[in-house]
């Protein structure tokens, strides 16, 4: 098991990984160009169902490794009801506070943007082989060898920085006695020589990995033996093409001649 | 350098033991003649005229100090020194029949073959299938030769089921594999490790080593470099022993360690076979042995030695130093599921070195967490310095008990040497006068003074390891746990590390652990073992016990092995079986009466 990648053999873990990304992007720009939130909603719909459907990922899942995610979306909810500033219905207090309704909509419209892209990045990442999607990248892409592998090498090393940075924090809390940090100043300097101690030893690393990589012939030459089938369910295309038709639909419609874009006043549910 | 009256061991054409009935030598596949390299902005040459021929089929070990130019030199097999490092160089170097400043990498990719040290870094891939295909894919093999020559190599490495796993649930001693795996299924003529089991536990150095004795049975061409060689110098075709850039010796193991042994320990600095260190004790003194050996398995027969000395007798008053550490069915667990600990129990008491022992993954660190206050027991009792460590936290342990990571560069926090020894003193609140005085002292005291204004990082190996301890026993703790001290380190530097923390164990009563899979360390220094297996003490007590108990198979660890001093031991008092005296080479050798003939 890799990072969030969980193998199967759902519809989304058939599907290429161009294709995939491709449904990544369009979700992504449904809800950004979109500032309605009931458009939001159901788009993060859609994803859900996506995920959990076509996906098979598990809501528990969802619900852990978006967590952060959770907490700012009712952040931004919040924060909006009270400080939009077209805000004119009041729709509750806090005290001396008071949300508005409009501020609310557009609160939820955004909370239901940033879910919407958490929550499809998570499917994606669940349900993506990332040996496959480098494959992919560079068989129909084109995409350079040499990049791709900078991402393959990026997702070898996390956890080794992981590990190495847990370490040298636990050093640095051995050597101050616990009080590693005492006030501005002084996390400063931590994050400093923690930064060069993980910096120096990563390049470290980086050196013997690329050193290792040449000796065995790495960028001879301008491509290399594929040793993978790059399978291409039709489905999948055509999954990834639909989600791009209604994106582009929306946009035409409702931005290009309705006048709704991010920059727009939100649409309030009663009008 | 050829040292007179040895010419069979300083010749540049080695006489070749494994092709001696041949009528026509071997091919020679690489051929060096005054190779010298320049880092970069560095004045003085790495490699200063190296001259070094290796025949088809010949396996040498190289050995140097640390920072002595032997991995600069495997670099330069295959052009990566100075193609990719940059720098200057002189001198010739043909490897395969080319020129590896003439020829591309890619070529020399084909011809030569380097697994590395450190088996997390080297691996570029993520599923041990990528990893083997890699150089393959990289020239263009086609896709059904790769697929044979990838089943081929796992198969060889003892790892055809693994091809589908990722990287990160192998083992170090199975990535290590892997990395071998990888470099063979490209079929190269010549084979480089560079210290290929320094960064492995027990369990994995031995499949590793085993691996190596099988290329060279298949007829492979290896050059070795290494710190440690008391298992390697029963293997190799040649030792070839670095000093200052140059070839100081080169031949058969057996007469390079007879002829020079003393020299590369003690003027070198240098790791040679205890066997051998034996037996050129015994040499000096009783006479030549018919064989000399490079193992104790090689010692020849005949051997006489007189009763050992006693141990001295332990006055009643010594007897009893306070306990540091009592442990009694100590558990942990990770994130409330994953057991590290279930069953630990030991003491460790003032003034002693005691080894904690066992495989990766057994607890040792889990364990050593806990007495220094990063985490807290999750069951049974752990008392560490008189605090019960279950309530004190790490504000409290940490006072009392000082850990030195394997890797310096971890606990390195200031910019200056003086700085970093100076850190944990100014934590605690004291006074700027009395920190002067304690760092200077300690700066003196572990030979930093003139580098005090030196960014640790730019330390040398050896340096960083005495500063790594200092900066530890500045704040001076009653209890010093060392992760891996020997790791990367050449016998001198370890043996000044010792002498210092004898000497402030002597004057102090500082306790120390010394985590460890260097066996020959621990029968050297520990008095005392501790062995974890799955998160449980299996056993406690006295060094010598361990060996005989290990001897005996009483204590079944998979993670460990006598070391030679101790298998000499057994072999100069059989009668005593498994309750012979824990000497040092030197010790060993001067019970010796006669060597037979």
């Amino acid at each position: 098991m890799i990072f969030l990648y969980r193998p199967g053999s759902s519809f989304l873990h058939r599907m290429d990984s161009v294709s995939k990304s491709l449904w990544l992007l369009a979700v992504g720009l449904f809800v950004l160009v979109s500032a309605d939130w009931r458009v939001n909603a159901l788009v993060f719909g859609a994803v859900l169902l996506t995920g959990f459907v076509l996906g098979g990922v598990s809501p528990a899942m969802l619900v852990r490794r978006l967590l952060p995610l959770w907490i700012v979306a009712i952040w931004l909810l919040v924060l909006f009801s009270v400080i939009y500033p077209g805000g004119v219905t009041p729709l509750f207090h806090l005290g001396p506070i008071t949300g508005t309704r409009e501020g609310f909509t557009y609160g939820l419209a955004i909370a239901f943007r940033v879910l919407s892209l958490g929550s499809s990045s998570v499917f994606f990442a669940a349900t993506t082989d990332p040996r496959r999607m480098v494959n992919e990248y560079i068989e129909i892409l084109h995409l350079p060898y040499r990049a791709a592998f900078a991402f393959y090498a990026a997702l070898r090393f996390l956890p080794l920085v992981q590990t190495e940075a847990a370490t040298v924090r636990n050093a640095r809390a051995l050597r101050a006695q616990g009080k590693v940090a005492v006030g501005v100043r002084d996390r400063l300097q931590l994050l400093r020589s923690l930064t060069v101690a993980l910096l120096v030893n990563m390049i470290r690393r980086v050196e013997v990995t690329a050193i290792a990589m040449d000796s065995r012939g790495f960028g001879a030459y301008r491509t290399r033996t594929s040793i993978d089938d790059i399978v291409r369910p039709r489905s999948g295309i055509l999954f990834a093409l639909a989600w791009c038709a209604l994106v582009l639909a929306y946009i035409v419609v409702f931005v290009v001649l309705g006048g709704h874009g991010p920059l727009a006043a939100p649409i309030t549910g009663g009008s | 350098m050829t040292a007179p009256g040895s010419p069979s061991v300083t010749d540049r054409t080695p006489p070749l033991p494994r092709h001696e009935a041949d009528a026509v030598a071997p091919a020679i596949v690489v051929e060096i003649h005054g190779l010298r390299y320049w880092y970069p902005e560095v004045a003085t040459p790495v490699l200063d005229g190296i001259d070094l021929t290796v025949r088809q089929g010949e396996m040498l070990v190289v050995i140097g100090s640390s920072g002595g130019g032997k991995s600069t030199l495997m670099l330069a097999l295959n052009g990566i020194v100075p193609k990719q490092l940059g720098g200057r160089v002189g001198g010739q170097v043909r490897v395969a029949g080319l020129d590896p400043l003439e020829h591309e990498l890619h070529e020399m990719a084909a011809k030569v073959g380097l697994v590395f040290q450190d088996p997390d870094s080297q691996l570029a891939s993520i599923f041990v299938r990528d990893e083997v295909a890699f150089g393959l894919q990289n020239l263009l093999v086609a896709r059904p030769t790769i697929e044979e020559r990838m089943t081929e190599a796992l198969r060889f490495v003892g790892l055809s089921d693994a091809l589908e796993r990722d990287v990160f649930s192998l083992s170090g001693g199975e990535k290590q594999r892997v990395a071998i795996a990888s470099v063979l299924a490209m079929e190269p003529e010549l084979i480089v490790l560079d210290e290929p089991t320094a960064n492995l536990d027990p369990n994995g150095a031995r499949d590793v080593a085993r691996l190596v004795a099988k290329l060279r049975d298949r007829g492979r061409t290896l050059i070795l470099v290494e710190h440690q060689i008391n298992d390697l110098a029963v293997l190799a075709d040649r030792l070839v022993v670095l000093d200052a850039g140059q070839v100081r010796f080169d031949g058969p193991p057996r007469e390079v360690l007879r002829a020079h042994g003393r020299a590369i320990r003690d003027e070198l600095g240098l790791w040679i076979p205890q066997a051998s260190e034996f037996a050129l004790e015994v040499e000096a003194r009783v006479g030549p042995l018919r064989i000399f050996p490079r193992a104790a398995a090689e010692l020849p027969s005949g051997l006489q030695a007189k009763a050992p000395d006693p141990p001295a007798r332990v006055t009643a008053a010594e007897e009893a130093p306070p306990i540091l550490v009592r442990a009694e069915h100590v558990a942990y667990r990770y994130g409330g599921s994953v057991d590290a600990l279930t069953d630990v129990s030991c003491t460790v008491r003032a003034g002693e070195v005691v080894a904690l022992l066992g495989q990766n993954g057994s607890g040792k660190s889990t364990l050593a967490s806990l007495l220094v206050g990063l985490r807290r027991p999750g069951g049974g009792s752990l008392t560490v310095c008189g605090h019960d460590a279950r309530s004190a936290g790490i504000a409290v342990l940490a006072r009392e008990v000082s850990y030195v990571f394997q890797y310096p560069e971890h606990q390195f926090v200031a910019e200056t040497v003086g700085a970093d020894v100076a850190y944990g003193l100014e934590r605690r609140g004291t006074l700027p006068g009395e920190i002067a005085e304690r760092v200077g002292a300690m700066l003196r005291r572990f030979e930093l003074a003139d580098l005090r204004e030196r960014h640790p990082f730019k330390l040398s190996m050896g340096q960083k390891r005495r500063l790594s301890v200092a900066d530890m026993l500045v704040t001076e703790p009653r209890l010093l746990i060392l992760d891996e001290p020997t790791a990367g380190q050449d016998r001198r530097n370890t043996v000044a590390l010792i002498g210092l923390l004898d000497e402030l164990r002597a004057r102090t009563g500082l306790a120390i652990i010394v985590i460890t899979h260097d066996m020959a360390l621990v029968g050297d220094w520990c008095e005392r073992a501790i062995v974890l297996e799955a998160g449980r003490s299996i056993f406690e007590g006295a060094t010598a016990a361990l060996f005989g108990a290990l001897d005996a198979g009483t204590v079944a660890s998979g993670a460990l092995h006598v070391p030679d001093t101790w298998a000499i031991a057994r072999r100069l008092w059989p009668e005593r079986g498994e309750r012979v005296p824990l000497l040092d080479p030197v010790g060993l050798a001067s019970s010796v009466t006669a060597v037979g003939r």
